[in-house]
């Protein structure tokens, strides 16, 4: 640890100089006596003084957590000497919070032993974090002395988003050409009934319908569609965001997001992710729990970097927007790149729907009339965005924290269900 | 406060001065103390030592033998002063760190005491000792501040 001298040794080094001259000048031994303490203080603290170097440990509970869930931070004290006041402070990012446990804490290390501290921390929000910064401060007995160091044990701690429930998947228009748990269009290997044919030489047995057979004197056998996959793409608006106390429509857009990758995965799907905002970023469609791991990983990395340059779906690598995938946007449509990119890419043919994190819960309208009046407008505007979007043939569900999820996939799917999306 | 006070009431001429000294130096203490100033705290017991010396002069009588309550009430102050003036970090429940310290100052106050009578008495026997027995206290004072500060540079 670094040592430090404090004013006060200076001081009483000073007093007790000054008494002991004046007591010579003047010719009073009274003033010897006033210097005396101040001289015994400082002469008993220099002489007491023991470099104190605790050795500290830190353990983090577990590496990966869930928003709310909490973790316990231990931190081990060994000290050969004894420290009579260690001042320490944990540094806790933003996102967390510490709920037991003195933070900033003094305690007292006894001589050859051990101490242990154990915090306990609320993951408040999702991402990546770093833990382990340690600041520390011990003082001699008379505080002559102070003995600064900082230690930063890097722990990493990804804290993952609170799952949104989801029952029913969006199904995208068409399907991929690998195995999968989707009904797909084509006939081929599969359970579901198409169609009925006649025989054809190479026909397998079991495939013959008897029924249908028996009734026409000649052997039919049954068409079956094909169960295949899906390319499944969620479209992160990460441009801008609206920020609460709690919350924020990045936030929710992020949980959605995860608990989405979580439930196409789960159904062989390929999924894959595009952040589209101030700094792009995407995976390429992938299925499996490596994929999963890739994308949850590449969410909490999600951040709102503001960036005035114009940005288009050009700016996208092709391989992540592959033909047939289903693109589900999460977006608080505030931004006008992401609202455009969002019309182009239903122009260019893809399947897409758009899952709206509105930012109306967190804007409030305010008090004069003027501010009334300018809220009304943006509603207006964004109710105008809104039927654009429809018009092109795209579901708009909006969503935010009091609605679930099922609710808003719902409502896209009822879209879907009328209103099919012409294909040129 | 209480010191300024006690030694107005004891002079026997020039008390306002004395006070007017040691008003001075409570006004530093508070001034410090208000705005955590550490180095403003050493005038204050500057003055406060002044005051005492000015009315150790012009009390023009024999040996002060309450010098040491003196010296162990400046020394009360000072380090009740810096604690105050500390930042205040929360102890652990249970440790008892405050009373540890209240403890420790006031075993340090006493001994100061303790000290400064031992050398009082000491000055009172050797009141007469002459010019070698005083040649001998001057090196001893700058002995002891040489002791201070090789220590202080270690």
């Amino acid at each position: 640890m670094t040592r430090h001298v404090t004013p006060k040794l200076g001081a009483y080094a000073g007093l007790a100089a000054l008494g002991l001259i004046a007591s010579l000048v003047l010719g009073l031994p009274e003033l010897v006596v006033l210097a005396a303490p101040f001289a015994f203080v400082a002469g008993a603290a220099l002489a007491l003084a023991e470099t104190a170097d605790p050795a500290v440990e830190v353990e983090l509970e577990r590496e990966r957590a869930i928003e709310g869930d909490e973790l316990t931070l231990t931190l081990r004290l060994a000290t050969a000497v004894a420290i009579e006041q260690l001042d320490l402070r944990l540094a806790v990012p933003d996102g967390m919070s510490l709920t037991e446990g003195e933070n900033p804490v003094a305690v007292r290390v006894p001589g050859a032993g051990e101490r242990d501290l154990e915090y306990t921390l609320s993951c408040e929000r999702w991402g990546s974090y770093v833990l382990g910064a340690v600041s520390l401060g011990a003082h001699d007995r008379f505080r002559i002395f102070r003995y600064d160091r900082k230690l930063d044990f890097q722990l990493p701690l990804k804290v993952y988003p609170r799952p949104e429930l989801v029952r029913d998947l969006l199904k995208p228009l068409e399907t991929q050409v690998f195995t999968g748990n989707l009904v797909a269009r084509e006939k081929g290997e599969g359970i579901e009934f198409a169609d009925l044919r006649q025989f054809v030489p190479g026909d397998r047995v079991r495939r013959i319908n008897w029924r249908a057979s028996a009734r026409r004197g000649e052997l039919w056998v049954n068409e079956l569609h094909a169960e295949r996959n899906s390319d499944v793409i969620l479209f992160l608006d990460s441009f801008t965001e609206v920020r609460g106390e709690n919350d924020s429509t990045l936030d929710l857009a992020v949980r959605a997001t995860a608990a989405l990758v979580e439930q196409y995965l789960q159904h062989k799907d390929r999924v894959g992710l595009v952040s589209f905002g101030g700094v792009l970023n995407w995976l390429l469609p992938s299925s499996g729990m490596t994929q999963l791991y890739r994308v949850v990983d590449s969410l909490l990395d999600t951040e709102i970097v503001l960036n005035y340059a114009w940005k288009d779906i050009d700016v996208i690598p092709p391989r992540t927007l592959p033909p047939k995938a289903l693109v589900i946007a999460l977006t608080p449509l505030l931004d006008e790149r992401a609202a455009g990119a969002l019309l182009d890419l239903r122009a260019r043919g893809f399947d897409l729907a758009i899952v709206e994190i509105s930012p109306i819960p967190f804007v409030e309208p305010g008090r004069q009339e003027l501010e009334r009046l300018a809220y009304d407008i943006w509603k207006l505007r964004r109710d105008a965005l809104r039927g654009e979007y429809e018009r092109a043939g795209v579901p708009v569900a909006v969503w935010n924290d009091e609605v679930p999820l099922v609710a808003a996939l719902e409502e896209v799917r009822a879209f879907r269900r009328y209103a099919r999306p012409a294909h040129a | 406060m209480i010191g300024a006070l006690a030694l107005m009431l004891r002079s026997d001429r020039l008390a306002p001065l004395v006070a007017a000294i040691g008003l001075v130096a409570v006004l530093f203490l508070v001034v410090a103390l208000v705005t955590r100033s550490a180095g403003l705290l050493p005038w204050a017991l500057v003055l406060a030592g002044a005051a005492y010396a000015v009315f150790l002069v012009i009390r023009e009588s024999s040996i002060d033998a309450w010098a040491p309550v003196y010296g162990a009430g400046l020394l009360l102050v000072s380090e009740l002063s810096y604690w105050s003036m500390e930042r205040r970090v929360p102890g652990a429940p249970g440790e008892g760190l405050s009373f540890r310290r209240g403890t420790l100052v006031a075993a340090a106050c006493v001994a100061a005491g303790g000290v400064g009578g031992l050398i009082l008495a000491m000055g009172e026997l050797s009141v007469r000792g002459g010019l070698w027995l005083e040649a001998l206290g001057i090196a001893a004072a700058v002995a002891a501040i040489a002791l201070l500060a090789r220590l202080a540079r270690q």
